[in-house]
Order: structure tokens, then sequence, then C-alpha cells
């Protein structure tokens, strides 16, 4: 008995890092908050009863028959339909920032499931991907990772020791229901295509590539993408049915393949080729925001040890460390080098706090030193969150001789 | 470990359970429906429901009733399929609802959506119709798009949806400053992309040509007293 006891106990209260899941709260937030303000201009049309759909439709034809709840059961003309809306806006905003970051994770997952409840007919397969994962979200632990309250606290932890925070904890138990979401997406979405006649005959695919309503691309480059559509069909039904293999224990996958291909290898092969196939999906069908919201859920499967081999992979040809050498008296220095600190997801920079030092100066492991602009765009080079910057690479440095 | 963890275990088994159930259960329906009705086709199991036509729009609902039908006949209560969906899914089916966790991941099957289609809106003038607006794939703006086209392809396929025809067809008077009393009217125009072993040739794109169907969904007339 308490070997159950003990086995149950780990199954859902292992700690893990509770990065992922402060990673899927902003993403989920943007989200939301991105894709509901493109709405803007249609609100009213949606949701409210000077629109498409009013409530006095009735069950049979805007709302499902039962067990169901929506705010907009009792809010129903235009105005109150439309500050609805704008409370919405407010508290994925302030969500995403992480101010009050449970109190408003409940608010905006609540409220869009109202939303969400209110038209039926308007809904896909993302936004279902985002109730599930906002359901998850509002019971999880730990949610407070990248907020703002967390980065005062950190600031505060900095200015005394110059050190970061250790990486917050959480119970396993909500990565263990994301995979279990994602296991059963996935599986049943391939199940179902084994049911249809295109998917065997490879023809689906290019069938899609076809279909106005998502091509992207002109139909010439659909042609082309189309001869690849037994690959496309074939490998997508396949990929989605291999999902039910991550029910297997780890240990009793790992002894099956005797330690040459790990559970933890496994996992990440799926979800790597998933990113591919949802990157792609991106690129080239019209499918709204599917893609980074499957991206959203897969964060929510990873742990440290992901986090550690994605790390390393970046690093692989990386070698030493970047020594930041800073004025510790000095408190513009000092903000300057806690947010390189924040942003230092590779682990590449090393801190030194001196005395009397006129400006941040780094010194790269082959010993050559920069300051200034030319030391920005070499951090900007080892800090992914800053990538985006790339075109100042463009900008050339000027030489002080 | 303490109550709050076991009530955290029963949360989590419960939630686990119930999404599982809940969407294993459609794929099983759908699944015992095809082989109900292979099984029919192929070994005559039921003779009766070979009456039952069925049209290339409505398929799957067709087979859908064929295969229950063939299911009384043959007294198929009982197999896995039906403990599962009759036994187990109104259990789960409350929370589910309830917490909008409802899910079916039939996405881009069991067959790609085939059907490619476009509304025209048209007011009367004379003797002869003039399109003043078109909800379509290069007719709606990007932000739009998806969700825009998903009432499009929703709407147009059950005719409960009509009192939501009626609204489109007015609102779409509305925004586009349209005469009030005009005759207006909601025409559904499609094509459908066949089922052929050569959808990956370019060649055979090349040489196919959409065949064209209309059907009007809607008439009424423009309510737009502000003009």
């Amino acid at each position: 008995m308490r070997r159950i006891v003990n086995f149950i106990n780990a199954f859902f209260f292992s700690p893990i890092s509770a990065r992922a899941f402060g990673i899927v709260r902003v993403n989920w937030a943007a989200l939301v908050f991105l894709f509901m303000l493109l709405q803007w201009k249609d609100v009213i049309f949606l949701y409210s009863d000077a629109g498409m759909f009013t409530n006095a439709m009735g069950d049979d034809v805007v709302f499902r028959g039962s067990y169901r709840f929506s705010l907009f059961d009792y809010l129903t003309t235009p105005k109150e339909v439309f500050a609805l809306y704008l409370v919405l806006l407010t508290t994925t905003f302030f969500m995403l920032l992480g101010i009050w970051t449970r109190f408003f994770t409940i608010a905006s997952v609540l409220i869009l499931f109202s939303f969400h409840e209110r038209n039926l007919l308007m809904l896909g397969g993302y936004d279902t991907v985002l109730r599930t994962i906002g359901y998850i979200l509002i019971f999880t632990p730990n949610i407070s990772c990248f907020s703002i309250t967390r980065a005062r606290k950190q600031w505060d932890h900095w200015k005394e020791s110059f050190t970061l925070l250790p990486t917050p904890q959480m119970s396993i138990w909500p990565y263990r229901l994301i995979l279990w979401q994602v296991i059963i997406l996935y599986f049943t979405a391939g199940w179902d295509k084994t049911l249809g006649s295109m998917w065997w005959e490879g023809t689906a695919s290019a069938s899609a590539f076809h279909h106005t309503h998502f091509t992207r691309f002109s139909i010439h480059i659909m042609d082309i993408l189309g001869m690849g559509s037994w690959i496309f069909s074939y490998g997508t039904v396949l990929w989605q049915l291999a999902f039910i293999l991550l029910l297997i224990p780890a240990t009793l996958w790992n002894r099956m393949t005797r330690g040459h291909y790990p559970y933890l290898h496994l996992k990440r092969t799926l979800f790597i080729i998933g990113f591919i196939f949802h990157v792609l999906i991106w690129v080239l069908l019209v499918v709204g925001p599917f893609s980074p919201i499957m991206i959203t859920l897969y964060i929510g499967t990873f742990i440290q040890a992901d986090f550690d081999a994605m790390r390393s992979w970046f690093n692989t040809k990386w070698q030493g460390s970047i020594a930041v050498n800073f004025d510790k008296a000095s408190s513009k220095q000092c903000r300057y080098v806690f947010l390189l600190n924040l942003l230092d997801w590779l682990g590449r920079l090393e801190y030194i706090g001196v005395q009397s030092e006129p400006t941040v100066r780094i010194t790269l492991p082959d010993g050559k030193t920069a300051s200034g602009f030319g030391a920005f765009k070499i951090l900007c080079r080892n800090l992914p969150f800053l990538w985006i910057l790339f075109p100042i690479h463009l900008i050339p440095v000027r030489s002080k001789d | 470990m303490n109550i709050q963890k076991w009530i955290i275990v029963i949360f989590c088994t419960w939630h686990m359970f119930a999404i599982g159930v809940y969407c294993i259960s459609w794929n099983l329906e759908k699944s015992a429906i095809q082989i109900i009705n292979v099984a029919a086709t192929t070994i005559h199991v039921c003779p009766s429901i070979e009456n039952i036509e069925s049209d290339s729009i409505n398929a799957i609902q067709s087979l859908a009733v064929r295969a229950k039908i063939c299911a009384s006949e043959e007294g198929f209560i009982g197999d896995p399929y039906y403990w599962l969906h009759e036994e187990l899914y109104p259990i789960v089916q409350p929370y589910v609802l309830y917490t909008s966790q409802w899910q079916m991941w039939n996405l881009f099957s069991p067959n790609p959506l085939r059907r490619v289609s476009t509304l025209s809106f048209e007011v009367q003038e004379g003797d002869t119709w003039k399109e003043f607006d078109r909800l379509g794939a290069r007719h709606v703006k990007w932000w739009r798009r998806t969700y825009m086209l998903k009432i499009l392809r929703r709407s147009i396929v059950n005719d409960r949806y009509e009192p939501l025809r009626k609204n489109f067809l007015q609102h779409h008077c509305k925004v586009n400053g349209v005469q009030d009393g005009s005759v207006i009217r909601m025409k559904w125009l499609y094509y459908v992309i066949p089922m052929d072993g050569n959808l990956t040739s370019p060649k055979w794109w090349h040489e196919w040509e959409p065949h064209w169907y209309d059907f009007v969904l809607y008439s009424d007339t423009c309510s737009n007293p502000e003009l």
C-alpha cells in the first residue's frame, strides 16, 4: 500500500520547474489579447443581440442545448457586450504582464469561455486548445514566472547579492494534464483521419492545399507542394498516431529500447516533428492562430531536462563565457546587467562586479573586449530574446581610433 | 499525502478520464458507423438499409442513419461502442460541457473539406440581380478571414440556421447602404474538389475546371430605415 501511495505521490507531485507554465501563461494571454483585438469591429455583430446571433434564437440555432454557462445570457445589448469585451482585453493584458496573476488569469479564462459559449458557429480547433490550456492554467500551482511581480522580487534579490532567485518549482500534475491533452488530441485526430479515404490514398494534403479558404500562396506553388501530398498525408497520420506511445511508462519504454532510445528522446522527437509541422501549416495555410496556440500547448510539456537539452543544443559550438564587467556602485549599470541576466537563457554570461568601471564592458572567451554599442551587438547575438533585433548587425560600429 | 493532495489526485484522474471518454466515444461512434456500413455493403447484413440513399453533401449523416438502423436490426447493442457512448459518455458530459472542455479533433478529417463556398449578396434592380457584396476567401480582410469563412461554411450546411441567414443578409444590406425596402437575396455559390487519385498531379489541376453550383439561400426585403 505504501508503495502505491509513494508512486501516486511521485506521479502527481514531483517538483518541476515552473518556467514552462510561466511562458504558457504569457503566450496564452498574448494570443487571446491579440486575436480578440482583431475582432474589435465585429464584436457587436458576433456576440450581441444586435448582430447575427440573437439570444432569442436559443438552443437550436446559436447555443448548445444544455450544460452551458455564459455571461452573455445576461449581457445582451451592444453596450454591455462591448463593455465585457473591453474587460477581457484588460484582464488578458494584466495576465500577460503578471500583475495579480492568479486573479487576472481566472477572470480572463472565464470571460473567454463566455465568449466561446455565446457563438459556437465561429469556433475552430485553436479555440478548443485555448480553452483546454486556460482551464489548466486556472489550477496550476505556480504561474508567476515571467511576471512583473516576480521581476520586482528578482530586482530586490539582485541588488543585494548580484544573483537571481532560484528557479521556482511546482508539482508536476499540470504537466501531466497537458501531456494527456496532447496525446488525446493527436491520437484521436490521427484515428479520425484513418476513417477517411483520402488520407489512405495520399491525396488529402493536395486537396487541402487547393482549397481556396485555406491556401496562402498562388495555385502554382500549391501544385508543386501537392506533388508531395503522399508524404505529407501518410507522415501526418503516422506521426499523430505515434503519440499513443507516450502512454507507455518511461521505465518500461527505456527497458524495451535498452536505453538506446530513451523515453525523453521519443517525446522530443514527436514534439520537434510537431513544431516543424505547425510552422509549415502556419506558412502554407490560413488556419487562424492554430499554430502559435499549439506551440504554446507544447511548451506546457517542457520539463527542466528539456530546457537543459535545448540550451545544450544551442551551445553545441559555444565554449567559455562572456565576462560582463560592471560598476557595482552604479545603479544604471546594475539595472542594465540585471536585465542581461534575466535574458541570459543560454547561460553564456558571467557577471563581474568591480569598482569604478565607467561603462559596462564585456570580455569575450578569446580575450577581446568591447563596450557600448559594439558590446550590445555582441550580446544581441547571445541572448535569444534579442535575436529579433538582428537588423542592428547591419549598423557599423564606429571605431574609436 | 494530505487531504489536499488526494483532492488534486482525484481531480486530475477525473479530468483525464472525462476528456478521454468524451473524445474517444466520438471516434468510436464514427468507427462503428463505418464498420457497420462496410459490413452492410460487403456481406449484406442489413438489406433494408440499401434503400436509404446517400447524397454527396450529407454523406456522413446518411451513413450514420444507415448504421443506426442496421445496428438495431442486428442487435449490436452491448458492444464496446455502445457501452462507452451510452453508459460512460452521459456521466462525463455535464463536467466536460460546463467547464467548456468539449472537443472533437476532426481537423481535415475523415477527409479534408472539399466543398469551396462563396456567398453572393444581391439586390434586385428591375428584372436583374446586381451583386452588392460577396463573402469568400478573397473578399474578407486577413484578420477576419478564419472566423467569417467558418461561419459561412457552417451556416450553409443546415436549414436550422435559417434565422441566421436572415440576419446575415440584413447585416450586409445595412453595411453596404442598400436602399430601404429593396428586394435582396443571398446566393450560395460552390464547387466540390473531386475525390480523385490524380490530385497530386499539377497537370491534373491545370486541366481541371471547377463545376460551380448556385443556390438561393434566403430572400428578403432590406430593412435600412436610416437611409
